[in-house]
């Protein structure tokens, strides 16, 4: 497997940024990545979701119509320790990347504009809110992180967007908002040359906009309840969840996103359709519908969730505490070389795959970027793990780890 | 040799290749729900990998092959299509992982379903716990009220989602048979996307025996003309938003650049951040996240919908029906209109970069083999602002539905 042709650079200020040449391809990808999210620290949760949308606001108006006089997409997203800005076009380049730094470089936040962003938040979380995935997802992080702003919607809460000003925005912008925290990610069809160009000209435009100061983040790690919680329906959801609270999660092999993908591993070979675990519940009449399962780590703790749809969701819950419960059974050897086996040549293939959308490309890029990670390394490394690895390596991984969760019952 | 309904395009952008089985035949009530319980039944299993496990197993032998099964509407007509899409094998350079490999499984799952009881059961019970949350969310509720009230007359189009539940639920061993007997000779198709195409077009040749294959694939007309229903409609339902949903039909039936006089239409509406609605509900009335159009042509439908704040329901109904009216009556942004037609070209080219898009544009090709020869971004680029002003003249508006 090739991975895409790059180039990096680092700035004096600390500020980094990468080329990913696609060659063939009509998009082009420019994004810069903040290393500041929701559930950093932040006075009023939901302020680095509010930043995220407030920044596009400028004197002479919403910025994006700018993006968009030039036929460019642009967006944003936050998640718990990045915010990312992005454009995507097929022609402009260099005024597409100037328009992003003034994007993230430039605020400009008044009361009245503040104002008028709050109704359009709150509705983003209503939109949200309406739906039962975010109940049983909310409510989990909140057993798992109490009222930290890890165990609080990205979004914030009505209350704390209601509080957010104008000098708060500019408070937590100036302290996150550092060149040394942030970087640059290009992806497309672009020559040597205008690569090297491009690379130049954002040298400049970083040093143009971005604060070189430098503020260390306080984290403060905070753990919930970790309940087994039953919330009235008003409807007719079977949704229940599971959050995995992971006190020992750490680097393998030097790599979070390894211990990541091994922990994911693990929890597939207990419990995915191919587990003799499944087959067992599908038998009793517990489960039909394959679980939804995903591993987290954030500055702020780190934690797995498990999904799932069920009529008997109290005795699937139970069973799969009793499944995680368990050691992994070497006595299971030839089942578990199998399946590591096959998760190695999953992993290989989604790498490949990634390849071919730019714009996940890019992001994941991003990501892996301010966190020091590289997925190819990565993927290369998870091919030389033995069975006796992956099982030592998990049970370090996941020693003493709690479990909460989440269901639903009418009329309760 | 029978195979002839068979298009390989070369492809040197991707890393992995794409291939889709396409059989066509009419919507009704009673296919739509078939066709989505015999899709997850292929799904899960079939003759020669006879459980979940099984099945799921030796499509990650292949490195993680991505199979989906999926019944598409296309206005009367229904595509059950069969997707999948693999790593190029010169990627890995396994000796074991071949294009012989790939289209002899997807062959054994694709033509030899299983009919096995618990199979049938599973997969039954399977839709009925997704279906039953899909309508837990409010955007998704108010769409099926929508098309139930759009197609009230007609309610073989008026299904959503995977079809009637209980048409579903009531499927039996012998009568999923039947209906997969019946379509091993309705029009098909096998398009796709791979390095090497003549190989690959030649493999499947040989593995795909559908009787269907020789058959023409293209309908006659797959456009379900507007009933005229006049309604207006709203529910209460205790939901923190509400959704809004405006349709509006065509007077006379349109073109295929009429089509995309209305693809333009709706994105100089709601396209993006500067066009006419999103402005206004989201911008200024403050009412909305986000505002969507969307030219429905098969459907003879123009839908505006979007999840508004419950106490500015009327004002956002106010200034969409505002905003049609002035379009009716000529009144155009132009630059919106430059712009608008400038954001479509991209996301046209941007489409072609996915490999997904390419593949459903082969299948349109296939469906409207008339079409083919026309530019789309040429066509984009020149529809002019009294297009969309006869556009606009030529809808009504025949269903407004709110739930609260």
């Amino acid at each position: 497997m090739k991975s895409p042709k790059c180039i990096k650079r680092n700035y004096k200020s600390g500020f980094s940024a990468e080329v990913i040449f696609k060659p063939h391809f009509n998009q082009k990808f420019f994004g810069i990545i903040v290393d500041f999210g929701s559930s950093d620290p932040q006075k009023l949760p939901g302020t680095a979701h509010f930043l995220e949308h407030k920044l596009f606001d400028k004197k002479d108006g919403d910025i994006s119509k700018q993006f968009e006089q030039l036929g460019a997409d642009v967006n944003a997203f936050t998640s718990y320790n990045e915010t990312m800005f992005y454009c995507s076009g097929v022609n402009n380049d260099l005024k597409l990347v100037k328009l992003l730094f003034r994007l993230v470089g430039e605020p400009h936040f008044n009361q009245k504009n503040v104002q008028a962003e709050k109704p359009i938040i709150e509705q983003e979380l209503a939109m949200y809110q309406d739906n039962p995935n975010w109940l049983i997802s909310n409510t989990l992080m909140q057993e798992m992180f109490a009222d930290s702003n890890l165990g609080i919607d990205v979004a914030g809460s009505k209350e704390s967007i209601e509080k957010i000003s104008a000098q708060e925005l500019m408070k937590v912008y100036r302290a996150n908002y550092v060149a040394s925290r942030m970087h640059f990610v290009l992806c497309g069809d672009f020559s040597e040359y205008q690569s090297r160009n491009l690379l130049r000209e954002i040298g400049k435009l970083q040093a143009k906009y971005l604060n070189e100061k430098q503020n260390p983040l306080k984290i403060k790690i905070e753990t919930g309840s970790l309940r087994d919680k039953v919330l009235n329906s008003e409807n007719n959801s079977n949704l229940f969840g599971l959050g995995l609270y992971l006190p020992n999660f750490k680097k393998v092999l030097s790599s979070l996103d390894l211990a990541q993908i091994m922990l994911e591993i693990m929890l597939e070979s207990k419990l995915s359709v191919m587990s003799p675990w499944f087959e067992k519940v599908k038998s009793q009449g517990l489960l039909n519908n394959p679980l939804q399962m995903t591993v987290n780590y954030t500055r702020e703790g780190n934690f797995a969730t498990i999904y799932g749809i069920s009529n008997e969701s109290e005795k699937v819950i139970s069973a799969i505490k009793t499944e995680l419960a368990k050691p992994l059974d070497v006595s299971r050897r030839t089942y578990l070389d199998k399946f590591l086996n096959l998760k190695k040549k999953e992993w290989l293939a989604q790498t490949v795959r990634a390849q071919n959308d730019i714009s996940y490309l890019s992001i994941e890029t991003a990501e892996e970027s301010l966190n020091h990670e590289n997925i190819f390394e990565n993927i290369e490394k998870l091919q030389g793990i033995t069975l006796e690895e992956f099982i030592t390596l998990n049970s370090e991984l996941i020693k003493d780890f709690n479990v909460c969760s989440v269901r639903l019952e009418k009329g309760i | 040799m029978l195979t002839i309904n068979t298009s390989i395009k070369k492809n040197n952008k991707f890393l992995t290749a794409t291939i889709g089985c396409f059989l066509r035949f009419p919507l009704t009530k009673h296919n739509l729900a078939y066709a989505s319980l015999l899709a997850r039944m292929q799904m899960n299993a079939s003759l020669y990998f006879p459980t979940i496990s099984q099945q799921k197993q030796e499509l990650s032998e292949l490195y993680d092959l991505q199979f989906e099964v999926v019944p598409q509407l296309f206005g009367n007509q229904i595509v059950l299509s069969y997707i999948a899409n693999f790593v190029e094998p010169l990627e890995l350079l396994d000796p074991n992982y071949t294009y012989e490999k790939i289209v002899e499984d997807l062959a054994l799952i694709i033509e030899h379903p299983s009919f096995d009881e618990k199979l049938v059961s599973i997969s039954q019970q399977q839709l009925i716990a997704e279906y039953q949350e899909i309508m837990q969310e409010p955007e998704n509720i108010a769409l099926d009220r929508f098309f139930r009230i759009w197609y009230q007359n007609n309610p073989d189009y008026a299904d959503n989602f995977m079809g009637s539940i209980s048409e579903i639920s009531e499927a039996t061993v012998g009568k999923m048979k039947q209906f997969a007997d019946n379509l091993r000779s309705v029009p098909a198709v096998l398009i796709g996307l791979a390095r090497d195409k003549k190989y690959l077009s030649k493999l499947l040749n040989e593995e795909f025996k559908y009787a269907g294959l020789l058959k023409e694939f293209a309908p006659k007309n797959t456009v379900i003309p507007p009933a005229k229903i006049l309604s207006s409609e709203s529910e209460v339902a205790n939901n923190l938003q509400s959704q809004l949903l405006l349709g509006y039909g065509y007077k006379q039936p349109i073109d295929f650049r009429e089509q995309i006089v209305g693809l333009v239409l709706a994105q100089y509406l709601a396209g993006d951040q500067s066009s006419k609605l999103f402005v206004k509900v989201r911008e200024q009335l403050g009412a909305a996240y986000a505002v969507e159009a969307t030219n429905f042509a098969n459907n003879s439908l123009f839908l505006i919908n979007a999840g508004i704040n419950k106490n500015q329901a009327t004002e956002a109904i106010k200034i969409i029906k505002d905003e049609m009216e002035q379009i009716s009556s000529g009144k155009i942004d132009l630059d919106l209109l430059k712009q608008a037609k400038k954001s479509l070209v991209n996301i046209q080219k941007i489409g072609e970069d996915h490999e997904n898009w390419q593949l459903a544009h082969l299948l349109r090709n296939e469906l409207y083999p008339s079409r083919v020869e026309v530019d789309r971004i040429k066509t984009i680029k020149s529809i002019s602002e009294k297009q969309i002003h006869n556009f606009a003249q030529n809808l009504f508006l025949n269903e407004s539905y709110l739930l609260k």
